[in-house]
């Protein structure tokens, strides 16, 4: 399985990205983490913020790669998915990344107060080390969108 | 959209059947004496019984005898078997999937449990299974152990852990959503069910 093979299946779509857009998604990643940080909102809430953080990274490495996901049921956790092909992480990261988003779902529509507190600190670690990997990655394979 | 039915082990097996076989099939390397199994799925031992003498007649188990106890055990020869553990394993399998997956943990955990639809045995085709996980574990260590019972059971588990300090904290400050857990039906793998039940 390779993300040309996603495209064929329609859950993803080709489209070239710009420095800018590489830029401002790292952009989006640094407001979220520190969003993630602020203590005096509530555990759901910077708990999103930090997978938000975390998706947002995965989607810089995909959209580095030339491609977007396509909008559609569960286009969040393809994006998460796509780390395997984009940055070949690790499936334990990826199986986090997984939890993480359900739990993110349920705390935005189901139920307030679902977080723990290791829940919290491991997804803030998690975004942190997702968005030094990738911005290391950047550098190294796509040095030309490093340059805005 | 297709409704799926309620219970799938209801529906195939009934619902001591599926107990039974879930336990037996659960565990196909180990032999049970009627008592364990009466035990082991709070049922009455003349019902216990029953059901295995009619799986035993059918060829789904065997017995064997040692002194005066006699043993029953998951048949592994029969033709259905590698099928029916693996429909076992997808309905009430779960339970004792997770059960002997937590079990390395299980000095460090207070609780571990099952809400949501599995526990209310209202599961469909796509539910996930939520586990809650009260302890001294990390999300680590948790997720390593059920990562193959994952692809056992083909659903995908969302764990939910809090220290023993952290959820009587929550719940002592009105939390709600644990408050809506300990109100709803729960499938117990690790713990008291005396001290939990205290907690609600």
């Amino acid at each position: 399985m390779n993300l040309e093979k996603w495209a064929e299946y329609g859950w993803l779509r080709a489209e070239p990205t710009s420095p800018k857009e590489i830029a401002d998604l790292l952009g989006i990643v640094s407001r979220d983490l520190n969003d993630a940080r602020v203590a005096a909102i509530s555990e759901d809430r910077r708990f999103e913020a930090a997978f938000n953080a975390a998706r947002t990274a995965a989607n810089a490495a995909l959209r580095a790669c030339g491609y977007c996901t396509v909008t559609q049921v569960g286009h969040h956790l393809k994006t998460i998915e796509s780390l395997e092909f984009t940055m070949r992480a690790d499936s334990r990261l990826i199986q986090k990344l997984r939890v993480f988003s359900k739990k993110r779902n349920a705390t935005s529509y189901d139920s307030a107060g679902n977080v723990s507190n290791q829940e919290l600190e491991e997804a803030i670690k998690v975004a942190e080390g997702l968005r030094q990997t990738v911005t290391a990655w950047l550098l190294e394979t796509h040095p030309e969108l490093m340059k805005s | 959209m297709r409704a799926y039915a309620k219970s799938m082990d209801d529906l195939i097996f009934g619902q001591t059947r599926g107990r039974v076989l879930a336990l037996l099939y659960g565990h196909p390397d180990r032999t049970f004496y009627i008592r364990q199994v009466s035990r082991h799925i709070g049922t009455s031992v003349g019902t216990v019984q029953r059901e295995l003498v009619t799986l035993y007649r059918f060829g789904l188990v065997i017995r064997s005898v040692s002194g005066r106890q006699v043993y029953y055990q998951a048949n592994r020869a029969h033709p259905v078997f590698v099928e029916l553990h693996s429909l076992i394993a997808k309905t009430v399998g779960v339970f004792h999937l997770l059960g002997s997956a937590l079990a390395p943990l299980a000095n460090r955990l207070t609780w571990a449990f099952v809400y949501g639809s599995m526990a209310r045995r209202d599961e469909k085709a796509g539910s996930d299974v939520d586990l809650m996980i009260v302890g001294d574990v990390t999300l680590d260590e948790v997720l390593a152990k059920l990562a193959s019972v994952e692809r056992a059971i083909g659903r995908a588990i969302n764990p939910t852990l809090y220290t023993a300090n952290e959820f009587r904290t929550r719940l002592e400050s009105g939390n709600h959503f644990l408050r809506s857990v300990l109100r709803g039906e729960k499938v117990l793998l690790v713990g008291d069910p005396d001290e939990l039940g205290k907690m609600g």
